[in-house]
């Protein structure tokens, strides 16, 4: 696994250093949650309003809205589909997404365009490359 | 935009009540990011939140981040930022080169056409 600053980017993931999602393949679905550079960022996060069940998103449109004390934002879609489940735990005790944001999934997605989009991924290696700039910028440290 | 209906965050108080200054900028960031098109209108008071040094200088508590942050973050959300031109220049002796970058003068017209719209929420701090 790939870590700088605390910053954990597992391999099998692909990651959206655009929007600050990370993305799993999981059969004709994909789960999509924060990466954890974006929830060191926000700090604990005490709020999230997910799109409904059946949404159909474009890629970079709202998927959910993020609140912390500190930070307000919005969480955007890796990929173009329709959502087809919201974890309810994180949506419930959203700061679960600080405690693990790779375990924490917060919606999943039945993509439409997913060999296109996926080229706009990056993997573990690469991402952790591209992050320590943003997280040097952020001035985060993740744990 | 994503969603056809605008919110209008009104300000109309300023440097003076400093614990009122945060919340329009926060709001306007959440409604920013939930994909609505955001403004926020500032006057009377409103726009002594914007310039000189009231932005780092301007915390809820002590220990608090300064407004800076708030207002950067409504920023990068998206909220488009306008200033009553005649309570800049009248009241507070503001020229539009004084206004952070971003932020654009406007009048009583554009304010009233913009609350006249069915479609836009006005909400008034």
């Amino acid at each position: 696994m790939s870590e700088y600053k605390g910053c954990r980017f597992p391999e099998g993931l692909f990651y959206d250093t655009e929007y600050h999602v990370w993305v799993k393949l999981e059969g004709e679905e994909a789960s999509v949650g924060a990466t954890d550079p974006a929830q060191a960022y926000a700090g604990e996060i005490i709020y999230i309003k997910v799109k409904d069940v059946g949404t159909r998103l474009e890629r970079g449109s709202i998927a959910a809205t993020v609140e912390s004390a500190k930070y307000m934002g919005p969480m955007r879609s890796p990929l173009t589909g329709t959502i087809t489940n919201v974890n309810e735990d994180v949506r419930s005790s959203p700061s679960l997404i600080n405690q693990d944001p790779y375990a924490s999934w917060v919606f999943k997605i039945k993509p439409e365009k997913l060999n296109e989009e996926l080229s706009r991924l990056q993997d573990a290696k690469s991402a952790s490359q591209k992050y320590k700039a943003i997280i040097d910028e952020w001035g985060v440290q993740c744990r | 935009m994503e969603n056809k209906k605008r919110f209008l965050f009104v300000v109309s108080t300023g440097v003076n009540e400093p614990k009122k200054a945060f919340t329009p900028f926060y709001y306007a960031a959440a409604s920013a990011a939930m994909g609505y098109e955001t403004y926020m209108f500032f006057l009377a008071e409103g726009p002594s939140l914007l310039v000189n040094d009231a932005p780092e200088r301007i915390k809820t508590t002590e220990n608090g981040e300064p407004l800076k942050k708030v207002i950067e973050l409504a920023m990068k959300n998206g909220a488009k930022m306008l200033c009553c031109s005649t309570s800049a220049k009248v009241i507070w002796n503001i020229k539009e080169q004084d206004l952070p970058k971003g932020v654009e003068f406007a009048g009583a017209v554009t304010l009233i056409e913009m609350a006249a719209d069915p479609n836009t929420v006005v909400l008034y701090f």
